[in-house]
């Protein structure tokens, strides 16, 4: 094909042309869009969900660093089956702390739901016992007051920092220091608020209540098995994955694992946690992508139909123009484009419907970030959508551009 | 030098897997200015002839050659800009594009020829102007006249400044009224110096030809002057 040999008056002329003919069929071309609009539509709506969702886990764990480490007890499927549940114990945590070289800020994190109280009102909020280096490994501070300090949880004192929500939902004021709120029993008394670290998904990381790890351990009783998530920060980032390695190792000795049995604990850094996340989002965008792909080669077969009918349509209009001096090209070059109308269009018709969807369905959940389709998944709808024009516009196109001038000027 | 010349031109078709000559080794000069009556009978090739001559078809055999151009070896992209630029056709079904307004249509041939939007609504304007229509310029054909849509077509033909106009029985679909309309404005482009062939069967429009060549069978059996 050299199109290059059509003026730019003609791509011009060829734009109107289709704008005329879709037009002129308005009903049938809507029908026609609107397969690529609801293939593209999807698209953008679930990549803009996806985003959305991303950057807010992304902001979860902006503050926990690449130097990070988490130890949690993950039951194999068997012994699941079995009843039994693994748990990484007081002693798992003394483990690590003693005889793991080259980390610091090890810090347990034990959590249980339960209900809080303060006068006449209660709230149930997750209770987190955790030591003073949570604040520095979740990068999360007081606001108001005080954290938990290392006396604390030596001499297992009943006082509590709490979540800004907690503080709401309990109807205390801005400033609760000093203000005592009842749990499992017991009062502890409130020493700081939280910042703000914003919802996800509706579940608020300030909706919560931490108390002393070991305070929780003792309000807990003996008979409570504990199970404990750690996280560490490696001095020495290089590090990292040695590590971990290290970690497993000393967990497998101690666990009296034998090199058949599966590890009952999970040693990650923060990066493999996003990298999971992102790969769920991936697996997502993959299967929507597929399905949208076989929705637009549907689309597309709309498209290739409506050109066709219209090809022959216009059979005498095709011969007119090549008695008035039209060349194969023009005639190639004005179906394409038409075909490329209907598809471009369908393509951004969807490309705003998919960010309306998207903002709608956020609007249903509570604090969801407000998604905004990334620009390149809008050039992606827009480039496909044209692609889906061309690839099935040809056919027709050619089957104009081929016609005999006679012939098409002796039409019906 | 003649503008037209056929030198034993015949026309083939396949139809249905016979051979079909529809013209046979026709020899024709025509000069530049001249007015020349196409007539015959139904089948005789006059519609062939025209087809020839103005680019849409080539010949089977024998010699095409338009202004010093043979067209016998021109390719269809070739073929398709003599067509723009050197042939106004105008049918006997005026043949106009329904969807476009009198003035776009006759704008037309100027966007195949590559003619600047503003340049091409100005001549546009003019051809309308000289056939009478100027205040027509935004009807679709369905709200013009017969009449009035043979003189758009009249004027698209003329639009690009071609060196022929080729008329296929342009009143055979117009009263008496538009058609001595339609036959003055040929009278008067032709007064220009315009060479003008019309396939025609009323008699009384042949003899407003100085030239009447009639075809019988696909050859030419009468070539008369006036």
């Amino acid at each position: 094909m050299r199109i290059a040999r059509v003026s730019a008056p003609t791509f011009v002329e060829c734009f109107r042309s289709a704008l005329g003919s879709m037009a002129a069929h308005g009903l049938r071309s809507s029908l026609t869009t609107l397969g690529v609009v609801i293939g593209v539509a999807s698209i953008v709506a679930v990549i803009a969900l996806l985003e959305g969702l991303q950057s807010a886990i992304a902001s979860q764990f902006a503050g926990l660093g690449g130097t990070s480490l988490a130890i949690s007890a993950m039951t194999p499927l068997e012994d699941a089956l079995q009843g039994r549940r693994a748990r990484l114990t007081p002693e798992d945590l003394e483990l690590v702390r003693t005889r793991v070289d080259g980390v610091s800020n090890v810090t347990p994190l034990t959590v249980i739901h339960d209900e809080v109280h303060y006068g006449a009102r209660s709230a149930v909020v997750q209770v987190r016992g955790t030591t003073h280096s949570y604040q520095d490994v979740y990068n999360s501070f007081p606001s108001r007051g005080r954290f938990l300090s290392p006396a604390d949880d030596r001499q297992r004192r009943r006082v509590c920092v709490i979540g800004d929500q907690t503080r709401e939902s309990l109807g205390m004021e801005e400033e609760p220091m000093g203000q005592f709120i009842g749990l499992a029993g017991e009062w502890c008394r409130v020493v700081g608020v939280m910042e703000r670290k914003g919802a996800l998904l509706g579940a608020s990381p300030d909706h919560h209540v931490l108390l002393p790890y070991e305070t929780m351990r003792s309000m807990a009783g003996p008979d409570e098995p504990p199970d404990l998530l750690i996280h560490l920060t490696v001095v020495d980032p290089a590090q990292r994955l040695a590590t971990a390695e290290r970690i497993r190792a000393l967990l497998r000795r101690t666990r009296a694992l034998t090199p058949e049995d599966e590890d009952d604990f999970r040693v990650q850094t923060m990066e493999e946690v996003a990298e999971a996340l992102d790969a769920v989002a991936a697996t997502v965008t993959t299967f929507v992508a597929g399905m949208v792909g076989i929705s637009l080669l549907v689309a597309g077969v709309g498209v290739m139909n409506v050109m066709l009918v219209s090809v022959t349509e216009r059979t005498r209009e095709i011969g007119i123009r090549k008695a008035l001096g039209a060349t194969r090209h023009h005639v190639l070059l004005q179906f394409l484009i038409e075909a490329m109308t209907l598809s471009v269009s369908g393509g951004l018709i969807g490309l705003f419907a998919g960010a309306g969807i998207a903002a709608f369905v956020a609007s249903l959940i509570p604090d969801f970030p407000t998604p905004v389709p990334p620009p390149a998944a809008a050039a992606v709808a827009i480039v496909f959508s044209a692609l889906v024009g061309v690839a099935f516009g040809v056919l027709p196109a050619l089957r104009a551009a081929n016609l005999d001038p006679i012939e098409a000027l002796r039409h019906e | 030098m003649p503008l037209i010349t056929l030198k034993g031109v015949s026309k083939c078709y396949d139809v249905g897997g016979n051979t079909v000559s529809a013209l046979h080794n026709v020899d024709l000069c025509v000069a530049k200015g001249q007015r020349v009556a196409i007539v015959g009978s139904s089948g005789s090739g006059k519609s062939t002839l025209l087809n020839l001559i103005g680019c849409l078809d080539t010949p089977t055999s024998g010699e095409y050659v338009l202004d010093g151009r043979d067209i016998s070896v021109q390719d269809g992209r070739r073929l398709a800009r003599i067509r723009n630029a050197e042939i106004g056709f105008v049918f006997q079904s005026f043949h106009l594009l329904p969807r476009l307004t009198a003035l776009a249509n006759v704008m037309q041939p100027l966007v195949y020829g590559g003619v600047p939007m503003r340049e091409r609504k100005r001549r546009a304007l003019a051809a309308l102007t000289r056939v009478g229509l100027q205040d027509r310029g935004s009807h679709v054909p369905s709200q013009l006249s017969g009449g009035q849509r043979q003189r758009v077509a009249i004027a698209r033909a003329c639009v690009t400044r071609p060196s022929i106009v080729l008329a296929d029985e342009p009143t055979g679909n117009l009263d008496s009224a538009a058609t001595r309309q339609v036959m003055d404005l040929l009278d008067t482009l032709h007064g220009e110096g315009q060479t003008i062939l019309i396939v025609t069967h009323e008699t009384d429009i042949a003899t407003r030809c100085e030239r009447t060549v009639e075809l019988a069978d696909g050859r030419i059996v009468r070539d008369e002057r006036s």
